[in-house]
């Protein structure tokens, strides 16, 4: 739960014992320092009784600055998440606690670094329990979403909007043809499962496998699973492919070198200037300009609708560890609230609301204008909605090229979308701070301020 | 199927190993081979098809783990 700022989670009493010792121990230490699991402390016993009442056995989380779910990851972020869990699992086996929950939603991002955030979903093991109670959890929520993505080209982050509990194998069977299914990873990922699913039905005694005869022979087995789930995870690895977007707005082909470089100089002056904390990139597609404020030491939200780029951007930020979250949203459509009473998941603009301190907008808005016809207006007022501080919006204007190409010859409907259209809604609503026009194109550069208002 | 079959195979332990496959194979094998015949169940319960499958595999290693020390004990005993 939420406390201002702080994130608690009270603890039943008979947990609490488990979870200390668990939070002791070599592996958890190791991984609170590296960033895998996230810092947790028992809240001293003075301070419990401000927080809540009635509670014995409090803990509090370091707070993760930008929660996301898996339903805005793409693959790679996915992938990431599960190379996480199954090292936890495999440490922890070695220190005697288990890991018996395998799901997405046990990950956050920090940046472009995933971390795990669920701590008590390790549990003291039994030495002889050679099961890994979450094995069918971890194939139904990463292994077949991430295969599927590779096989099928099925975005994994949709996949994950509509189940949160995944894919069953039945389903992804149907989808894979008398071939593939013989294949591995098929083979032992779905249609195994599906060919032994009517057999398990008579009885719970699977649930409850008889003991091992000896802890070697426990850890044997138990290794063994999170083994075969590593190797199949190695082979649904998310592959770089190409998509519309990924070819479309390369900033090679629409601008030359010298307009790049001054649409790079402005947004560095702009940086200078704001030093703004935490950025929030619009529409961010190949992540440049994401790069160069997490270069400027901001934290940088990366937001784009193709999961392709979303997903190239997360593999530099996280090969450079840049403080870059790259996240699949499209900011006309943006994530809503669901889960039970629509109340369970923020939306995505509960999260974002006045988090940022500069708001990039670059050669974005031209296309939410045409595309799903937001009036101006509207997503101006929501980029102050979004920004704490600065915007920076690149306007490409009616003439532009790029602009005719998505008008799709319906030019009559947006021709009032002039240069000085934008300039009069937005200095309503912002104060100016600068602007420039990128020499050759039609397109120019905004560093907004939101106003004070006037005491 | 799960640890390489490739690396076991081309170590110099060579023939141990090769038994040691084959008879992985079969217990692999066996187990399904014995099964009784599946009724048609009407309301399969979703989930249950993965564990029985981990169930399953988790047999079959367990057999492979005896396997291993029983043919150390004769390879060694060979030496």
């Amino acid at each position: 739960m939420r406390h201002g700022d702080r994130i608690f989670r009270v603890v039943n009493p008979s947990g609490a014992a488990d979870l200390e010792a668990f939070l002791q121990t070599r592996l958890a230490r190791d991984a609170m320092e590296s960033g895998k699991l996230v810092r947790s402390v028992r809240v001293p016993p003075a301070e419990v009784s401000q927080l809540v009442s009635g509670a014995d056995c409090v803990y509090e989380h370091e707070r993760v600055a930008f929660p996301s779910y898996p339903y805005e990851w793409p693959a790679e972020m996915l992938h990431a998440a599960a190379t996480l869990t199954i090292g936890l699992a495999m440490d922890s086996a070695r220190e005697g606690f288990g890991l018996k929950d395998a799901t997405p939603e046990n990950v956050l991002f920090r940046g472009s670094a995933p971390v795990f955030v669920d701590v008590l979903s390790f549990e003291r093991r039994n030495p002889l329990d050679s099961a890994w109670m979450p094995y069918a959890q971890f194939v139904r929520t990463f292994l077949l979403p991430l295969l599927a993505n590779r096989e099928f080209g099925m975005p994994a982050h949709q996949i994950l909007s509509g189940q949160r509990d995944g894919l069953e194998p039945e389903t992804v069977y149907r989808w894979a043809g008398p071939f593939r299914r013989l294949r591995p990873p098929f083979l032992s990922l779905v249609s195994m499962p599906k060919w032994l699913a009517s057999r398990g039905t008579d009885s719970t005694a699977i649930y409850h496998p008889k003991p091992a005869a000896s802890e070697e022979q426990a850890r044997f087995i138990l290794e063994g699973v999170l083994e075969s789930c590593r190797g199949n995870l190695n082979k649904v690895k998310p592959r770089p492919a190409p998509s519309v977007w990924s070819n479309y707005l390369d900033h090679k082909s629409l601008y030359t070198p010298a307009q790049l470089a001054q649409k790079e100089a402005f947004v560095s002056e702009a940086l200078a200037m704001a030093r703004p904390r935490t950025t929030l990139d619009v529409g961010a597609n190949e992540g440049r300009f994401s790069f160069l404020a997490a270069s400027n030491g901001s934290s940088v939200v990366a937001v784009d609708s193709d999961p392709v780029v979303a997903g190239t951007i997360w593999r530099e930020a996280s090969g450079r560890r840049l403080d870059v979250l790259p996240l699949v949203v499209d900011l006309t459509r943006p994530t809503p609230a669901i889960g039970w009473k629509n109340e369970e998941n923020a939306s995505f603009l509960d999260r974002a609301r006045g988090r940022f301190d500069l708001v990039l907008m670059l050669a974005v808005i031209h296309h939410m204008l045409v595309r799903e016809r937001i009036p101006l207006e509207d997503l101006l007022d929501l980029a102050g909605e979004l920004s704490r501080d600065y915007v920076l919006i690149e306007f490409v204007a009616p003439e532009d090229p790029m602009f005719q190409r998505i008008v799709r010859g319906r030019e009559e409907l947006y021709s009032h979308l002039t240069k000085a259209r934008f300039e009069a809604s937005a200095t309503e609503r912002f104060e100016l701070v600068r602007s420039a026009r990128i020499d050759g194109l039609y397109r120019w550069l905004y560093l907004f301020r939101r106003r004070r208002a006037a005491t | 199927m799960g640890i390489g079959l490739l690396e076991l195979i081309m170590n110099k332990h060579a023939p141990r190993n090769l038994a040691i496959v084959t008879l992985r194979t079969l217990l692999l094998l066996l187990p399904l081979m014995l099964a009784t015949p599946s009724k048609a169940a009407a309301y399969a319960d979703p989930g249950t098809g993965a564990f029985v499958y981990q169930a399953a595999y988790a047999a079959f290693l367990g057999g492979t783990f005896y396997l291993r020390k029983l043919l150390d004990r004769f390879w060694s005993r060979r030496k």
